[in-house]
């Protein structure tokens, strides 16, 4: 155990190990940035779609956006990280980061556009029904009556899943790149660790501190948003 | 208020955007425009690991002095060991394998292979307070009868042990493999009693023992009658090459015909170049 602080310290005061962290630190970050962007937006498109009044025009969309977001959650997230690796985008010199990205993103959207729809619907019918009776547009009532009462619902569990995607993106290091778990990966394998326990230890360090400034900020918004609630946390 | 702070928090999004952006373009930026790839699979020293992040050894020594020879640019990437054999025969991701790979009747089937670089045994990593039963300086297939053995997943090691169990010394003993990420998570997993016995090339087990004071390792071999007569687990590394590629092929093999041919003092600069990789890491 006494071997363990001291790898620990001396991890910590190597900047070659540091350096490399903070590199894969900065890949880990990239990723998962992006991919939630991507996840955000077309996870509300087809949410949108999903929630949207039934017609003849939107049986397909609808059928698509359900057939998708069910392979998706279907499937593990490494098994579709490797079909877009060696099936989908297996051509030769296409940058590894924008792949990365592109399969987290869809990965992403799936689970986003279920915490949307489900934010969505948490808004009673009624009020949609009221705001028609009242003569207002549907679009109108999306904007000022059901959007606004469901964001509320929806940035605890968004909270979620950015957290989720963050950590997931782990598992990058299995095709090769160069993220936070492969630099602990590497450290662990050189020179004078020769341990894989302390580096994941200290990656592990880096993913709960960004997790945790992660959570701060949505509990930022989400208290924010709730100010005018009852049940708000003061 | 309200109008300010919503302006401040879209400036702030999209300058946190458009950095990233740009950190992301300069990382793609160093990625294209190589006329061949080559995949490897890191750490694996002294043939390849990382320092400062760039993957060297004496593997990337080989594709460097090839790049160099027919003037055309390598671009190494490092995967998962087992899918390797996969990408360099379809062709479309990679055209070159260079990972410490041995020639097996199997591989051949699928790839081409250059002529053999470097000859390695396999050694067997055990828990220094839990040694199998030793013949002297060696162990034997016998002696891990029964046992948890594990090993990189799809490496010749891995292979090697399967065979025994299926068809070998290790029949109907109970013996189980266990496929392992990487030899150093071998190594780990030893420490951690998931496995009793780990099997490794020569060079990656002494690397690993040489770090951890709990292991030792000991080479493999094959019983024979008398314990003069055992003889070691050994294999031949080379670099596999698609098989559309025959003048990559003639290129690797020129340069390794060149890099194998001995000097007055009788080395190589292959030997040359494990010994400084060696050097190296084990500072």
């Amino acid at each position: 155990m006494n071997n363990f602080f001291e790898k620990i310290g001396e991890l910590f005061s190597t900047p070659e190990y540091i350096d490399s962290l903070l590199h894969g630190f900065l890949l880990t970050l990239q990723i998962s940035y992006f991919a939630l962007l991507i996840g955000i937006v077309l996870g509300t498109v087809i949410a949108l779609i999903d929630t949207a009044k039934p017609s003849k025009w939107l049986k397909i969309p609808k059928f698509i956006c359900r057939l998708y977001v069910g392979i998706i959650r279907g499937t593990p997230m490494a098994l579709q990280l490797f079909i877009m690796f060696f099936v989908i985008f297996a051509v030769k010199g296409f940058p590894s980061i924008i792949t990365a990205i592109i399969a987290f993103g869809m990965n992403s959207a799936a689970y986003t556009a279920e915490v949307i729809r489900g934010g969505i619907l948490s808004v009673d019918a009624g009020q949609t029904e009221a705001g028609l009776a009242l003569g207002l547009s549907r679009f109108t009532i999306f904007m000022k009556i059901v959007a606004p009462q469901a964001i509320k619902n929806i940035i605890p569990a968004l909270g979620n899943e950015i957290i989720t995607v963050i950590k997931e993106t782990a598992i990058v290091s299995m095709v090769g790149m160069y993220d936070l778990n492969m630099a602990a990966k590497d450290i662990g394998s050189g020179q004078n660790m020769a341990s894989y326990i302390v580096p994941m230890f200290v990656a592990a360090l880096f993913y709960l501190g960004t997790i945790y400034f992660i959570t701060f900020i949505v509990k930022r918004i989400e208290k924010n948003l709730r100010r005018s609630d009852l049940r708000a946390e003061k | 208020m309200h109008k300010v702070r919503s302006i401040i928090y879209i400036a702030l999004f999209l300058l946190v955007t458009v950095g990233m952006g740009v950190s992301v373009w300069w990382s793609i930026d160093g990625e294209k425009g190589a006329d061949y790839v080559v995949e490897t699979n890191v750490p694996f020293a002294p043939f390849e690991f990382y320092e400062n992040r760039e993957i060297v050894g004496v593997d990337v020594d080989i594709v460097n002095q090839v790049a160099k020879k027919i003037k055309k640019t390598f671009q190494i990437k490092n995967v998962e060991f087992d899918v390797i054999i996969d990408n360099v025969e379809a062709g479309r991701i990679a055209d070159v394998g260079a990972a410490g790979l041995t020639i097996t009747p199997a591989r051949l089937e699928k790839v081409n292979f250059t002529i053999p670089y470097y000859d390695s045994v396999q050694y067997v990593i055990y828990n220094r307070e839990m040694p199998p039963s030793l013949r002297d300086d060696h162990v034997v297939w016998e002696a891990l009868a029964g046992a948890k053995i594990g090993s990189q997943i799809g490496s010749t090691g891995y292979l090697f042990v399967d065979d025994e169990i299926e068809a070998g010394a290790l029949v109907g003993t109970g013996t189980t493999l266990k496929g392992i990420d990487s030899h150093q998570l071998a190594a780990d997993a030893i420490m951690a009693h998931i496995i009793d016995y780990a099997v490794a090339d020569e060079l990656a087990a002494k690397f690993i023992v040489d770090k951890n004071p709990g292991l030792e390792a000991l080479p493999l071999y094959y019983a024979g009658p008398t314990r003069e007569e055992d003889y070691p687990v050994e294999e031949s590394y080379a670099i596999a090459v698609n098989k559309d590629r025959p003048e990559l092929l003639d290129a690797f093999n020129e340069v390794l015909t060149e890099m194998l041919t001995k000097n007055e003092q009788g080395e190589s600069e292959i030997d040359r170049l494990v010994l400084k990789y060696m050097g190296l890491v084990n500072e």
